[in-house]
């Protein structure tokens, strides 16, 4: 077990250095900088800057340098919790992402939640009533689930909200509770904007997780040792719950590690469509007003809360799944 | 291994394979099972396959309507009643054009249409339109109007439907500018569908190239592929997508932006496609039959595309199909967030960035049409692709 963590542990580095690379890479060819965007600015306010400023300004901030003391240089400020300017914003990039993770990890964690809460009993009850009408109706919601992109609901629920109650999903509180103090009324209004995001991050891994899980447990409930079990008379419910059920569970915990990547995709669309300050509208906006900096520090972000993601599903399938642990130590 | 152990595991293939066409040829069972069985056992793997596909019914239909929305995009010129980029400023925002069936005596007649006028509501300053019930144009087929070329090669002017008189039928309502919404959600499904085709066969290509290498070569080309695999299960696609989009300057042509998109889109898929191939030919490698072609000094890449990969091609082409879906939301989502391609384009994603704004679609909903028809397709393509893979999967015989 220990060892198996161990390794677990040792394989973030590399994967990590590599991300950050290519992380690098794509700030390094995407159009525009820091000098060259604070330049722009200034000319814009009136101010003039001549060539050999704007030269002076690329040296102090050592853009003038090679690619791979840059990348050094990136990597060191960061661990040190620099994670540089932002030229759209004028602020720090990490007071930016301080202010947007919250969101982000919030909405994302109770979305796993909401899905594990949904998919296990739908899941197993598909399973267990295998082509009757209702396993037919569930499959075809799953598979709505499966392939509706998230923002095409955010549009329709929004239009719903705005045609039925007058209600505007937007932003993540109505503008005149922003700087009241905390009362019922504003956390109401805070609730009633969460709702629509909080309800399609859920939705975004409901229709696979459901998939997985009545598949799953069909292959288990197939296997000898179900048939064993009822030939001795063991009771439905309880045969279903100690082991079949259990086996089928092992999507569940790795879902963390899929299904995170793919609310954080929708993360980007939400924040475009319903007006969220999550990380992904920053993002949106980092690209749009080309800030390649900004951008890929949230890239970046994204991919350390997978790897961390991961990480946690590998350790919980160890803990929970003796194969896992000891298949790793055997010789295979 | 030894040439002892070579010649003794063809040996056995050669035999078992003999001893199979007999019990096949001569029927293993009693003789009533007759012709259905002979049939069965002659059948090639994809006559099995396109038999087990017809008994999927929701499949079949899919894949009935995805021809037929592939049809419409080919012919889009001739189905659209108007030309993508012909605008109807005067009649801007105008709501799908309601098409009677009965003239106001009530009685039944052919499909009309009336003629609509723009109102402007003091109070709030917006615009509406009303009906002028005095003249009825009836809707006509085969009518002519913008010419275009067929297929690109027959010049014509006539199209489906239409009105004489220039009266317009806008099925699907006008945008924010006057462009009729169901002429441009023809025409964007050639943009929205073959994006994905072009898609598909890179990350075929790619997927099969590099995932045959590293199933068959193993070592260090494998290990490689397993941990750029790992990587960009790391990063969250759509914003990888995003970041990517930054890369291309805005400035570039339409045809170049959609081009380079669409080997971002197939960037995403053929690592997953490649690690498929992968394990299949690291466990089919091992059986007999490649160990006999191997024997009878078969060169690696015949090996591999002529004796393994038909092994799971049925496969391949399911999960390939599975794979579209994505491709075909990618380009929505990102042209929607207005990073992919943008007007004068025009796709489905483009059309539906024009409701970003909430406060547009709570006025003209009908600018969400585009939307219905994205939902639809990505379902028969799901329907579709999961009848292929239930037909495909050998454990279901």
């Amino acid at each position: 077990m220990l060892r198996y963590l161990a390794r677990r542990f040792v394989i973030v580095i590399p994967t990590a250095l590599a991300v950050s690379f290519i992380v690098f890479v794509l700030m390094e060819l995407s159009p525009g900088n820091y000098v060259q965007r604070r330049v722009e600015n200034l000319r814009a306010q009136g101010v003039k800057v001549s060539q050999e400023e704007a030269d002076r300004l690329m040296a102090e901030w050592g853009l003038d340098q090679p690619f791979y003391i840059r990348y050094w240089r990136w990597l060191r400020n960061m661990s040190r919790g620099n994670l540089g300017q932002s030229a759209v914003y004028g602020r720090s990039n990490l007071d930016l992402l301080k202010e947007a993770m919250p969101i982000s990890v919030t909405i994302a964690v109770v979305g796993i939640l909401i899905s594990w809460a949904v998919a296990i009993p739908v899941g197993i009850y598909s399973a267990t009533h295998q082509y009757s009408v209702n396993d037919y109706l569930l499959t075809l919601l799953s598979f709505f689930g499966l392939g509706t992109p998230v923002f095409l609901i955010a549009l329709l629920l929004a239009w719903f909200s705005v045609t039925r109650f007058g209600f505007a999903p937007i932003g993540i509180i109505a503008p005149e509770y922003a700087n009241q103090p905390w009362s019922w009324a504003k956390a109401l209004n805070l609730l009633g904007h969460l709702a629509l995001p909080l309800f399609l991050a859920g939705l975004t891994g409901t229709g696979g997780l459901v998939r997985t899980m009545r598949n799953n447990l069909l292959d288990q409930l197939r296997q000898p040792y179900v048939t064993t079990a009822r030939a001795k008379g063991l009771l439905e419910k309880r045969l279903l719950l100690k082991y079949p059920v259990r086996m089928a569970m092992n999507p569940f915990i790795s879902a963390l590690a899929f299904v995170l990547p793919a609310i954080f995709s929708g993360d980007v669309v939400l924040a475009a469509t319903l007006g969220l300050p999550t990380v992904g509208s920053y993002m949106y906006t980092a690209v749009a007003q080309e800030d390649p900096y900004l951008a890929g520090t949230l890239l970046l972000f994204y991919a350390v809360v997978v790897m961390t993601g991961t990480l946690i599903s590998d350790v919980m399938l160890a803990v929970v799944d003796p194969r896992i642990r000891l298949g790793e130590g055997g010789s295979r | 291994m030894s040439a002892n152990r070579v010649l003794a595991s063809s040996r056995t293939f050669l035999s078992t394979w003999i001893e199979r066409l007999r019990a096949g040829r001569k029927g293993a069972g009693p003789e009533t099972e007759g012709d259905r069985d002979e049939e069965f056992y002659y059948a090639s793997q994809w006559d099995l396959m396109w038999w087990r596909f017809r008994q999927h019914k929701f499949a079949l239909v899919s894949a009935a309507l995805l021809i037929v929305l592939y049809l419409v995009a080919i012919f889009a010129e001739f189905i659209m009643p108007y030309g993508a980029w012909d605008r109807v400023s005067e009649a801007a925002q105008a709501p799908p054009t309601r098409i009677h069936f009965r003239s106001p005596d009530g009685a039944l007649r052919r499909p009309f249409v009336y003629r609509v006028a723009r109102k402007v509501d003091r109070a709030t300053y917006r615009w509406s339109y009303v009906e002028s019930e005095d003249k009825a144009y009836p809707i006509r087929f085969f009518t002519r109007g913008r010419p275009y070329k067929l297929l690109g090669l027959i010049s014509t002017d006539r199209h489906l439907f239409g009105t004489d008189g220039g009266v317009g039928v806008w099925l699907f309502g006008l945008d924010l500018l006057g462009y009729d919404i169901f002429s441009r959600t023809v025409f964007g499904a050639r943009i929205s569908l073959f994006i994905s085709l072009v898609g598909v066969i890179l990350t075929f290509f790619f997927g099969i190239l590099i995932g045959g290498i590293a199933g068959y070569a193993g070592g260090l080309v494998d290990w490689g592929l397993e941990r750029v695999g790992e990587l960009l299960r790391t990063i969250p696609t759509l914003p990888l997508l995003v970041m990517l989009s930054g890369v291309i300057p805005k400035s570039w042509p339409i045809v170049q932006t959609y081009f380079v998109m669409t080997i971002i889109l197939s960037f995403v898929g053929w690592v997953g496609l490649a690690r498929v191939v992968r394990g299949r030919l690291l466990s089919m490698r091992e059986e007999d039959f490649a160990l006999a072609a191997q024997v009878t000094g078969c060169s690696n890449l015949r090996i591999i595309f002529r004796h393994l990969l038909p092994g799971f091609m049925s496969h391949l082409i399911a999960s390939l199909t599975l794979s579209i879906p994505a491709m075909i939301l990618g380009e929505t989502s990102l042209s929607y967030l207005g990073l992919g391609l943008y007007r004068p384009a025009v796709s489905w994603g483009v059309m539906l960035a024009d409701t970003r704004d909430i406060q547009a679609i709570a006025h003209l909903p009908w600018m969400l049409i585009p939307a219905v028809w994205v939902l639809v397709t990505v379902l028969l393509f799901n329907f579709f692709g999961d009848g292929l893979r239930d037909a495909a999967d050998p454990h279901r015989m």
